[in-house]
């Protein structure tokens, strides 16, 4: 393991919405925590790449403050009935993240997959819009 | 204006916690795996923290592999962990699935020779789809190797073989006179109990 001290950044990734919390290795305690609505007014933007750039370079400085040299990743999307694949937010927040100065150790997605849940919302023939 | 209040409050809490460092289990050599941040040592008692093989033993083709140590003891600014399971990352176990061959999983649990209760959950993948006699053949010989293992060796030395593959290895020798087999891995492990101190 390389010198410093590393944490975890746990990436939450929807289409509403982008939450980073970076913690220790353990995940027990938070060291630093931001999410879209923290930099952004409006609603619709609380998920844009552009937020999540804003967020993760605000929250690599707090880590940074704390002792954090750098981070590895979990990357989250809602999961269970709802997408699986992680919002626009996710990218665009790890390459920010590191162009911050944290460094950048192993990426996980540990976006929760049922092994048989329950009925996805829309009903039987689906959101018909 | 959310911004502000926020960036103060988080700061001032943790410069009045402490780091430990956590120290790896015996049969990882005792090697450091990290640092974690507690107001008081009482409260690193059961966390967990997670390291890949890779990192321990510098191997970087043990990537995906991942150890999850439990604190089970706190000593100064160290605090001691007991291995409590592994698994493989997710990914990995997604590159291994493919179309038109048989994914065989199952799940044993096995007693070691000295007293821990231990839940294996090996997968074996063929070359091609696999009927369900040899599917259900796979499965026996992949519970029939694991007991046995498990009754000789202690836990330590049964972990050890189980993450470095060497359990698989038996498994695919002997699986693969049934049916073609592309890979075995022992997906998880998981400790459910320990001995009782007598």
């Amino acid at each position: 393991m390389a010198e410093g001290k590393w944490g975890i950044a746990h990436i939450y990734a929807s289409f509403n919405n982008t939450i980073i919390t970076i913690t220790d290795l353990t995940g027990a305690e938070t060291i630093a925590k931001i999410s879209g609505g923290m930099v952004v007014k409006a609603a619709r933007d609380e998920s844009s790449p552009y937020t999540a750039m804003q967020m993760a370079g605000q929250i690599a400085e707090q880590a940074m403050t704390n002792g954090i040299m750098g981070v590895h990743v979990r990357v989250r999307a809602p999961g269970g009935n709802k997408q699986r694949s992680p919002g626009p937010g996710a990218q665009a927040a790890i390459r920010a993240l590191a162009r911050a100065g944290l460094k950048i150790g192993r990426i996980e997605d540990v976006t929760p997959i049922p092994h048989d849940g329950t009925k996805p919302s829309g009903g039987k023939r689906g959101r018909r819009v | 204006m959310a911004r502000r209040s926020q960036r103060k409050s988080d700061s001032r809490k943790v410069k009045a916690k402490q780091w430990y460092k956590v120290v790896g289990p015996d049969m990882f050599g005792k090697s450091p795996v990290g640092e974690t941040l507690a107001s008081d040592p009482a409260k690193l008692m059961g966390r967990i923290i997670e390291t890949t093989l890779g990192e321990l033993t510098n191997n970087f083709s043990k990537q995906n592999t991942k150890l999850m140590f439990k604190v089970d003891q706190v000593a100064g600014d160290s605090a001691y962990t007991k291995f409590v399971g592994h698994e493989l990352t997710s990914d990995y176990i997604r590159s291994l699935v493919k179309r038109r061959t048989s994914r065989i999983d199952s799940i044993i649990d096995v007693t070691t020779s000295d007293g821990y209760k231990v839940r294996v959950k090996p997968s074996c993948f063929t070359v091609k789809r696999a009927r369900s006699t040899q599917v259900k053949t796979i499965r026996n010989i992949a519970s029939n190797i694991i007991q046995e293992k498990a009754g000789t060796l202690d836990l330590n030395q049964f972990i050890q073989d189980v993450v470095l593959g060497r359990i698989s290895l038996d498994i695919y020798k002997d699986a693969k006179e049934i049916y073609p087999l592309r890979r075995v891995e022992i997906r998880k492990t998981e400790i459910l109990a320990s001995p009782v101190a007598s």
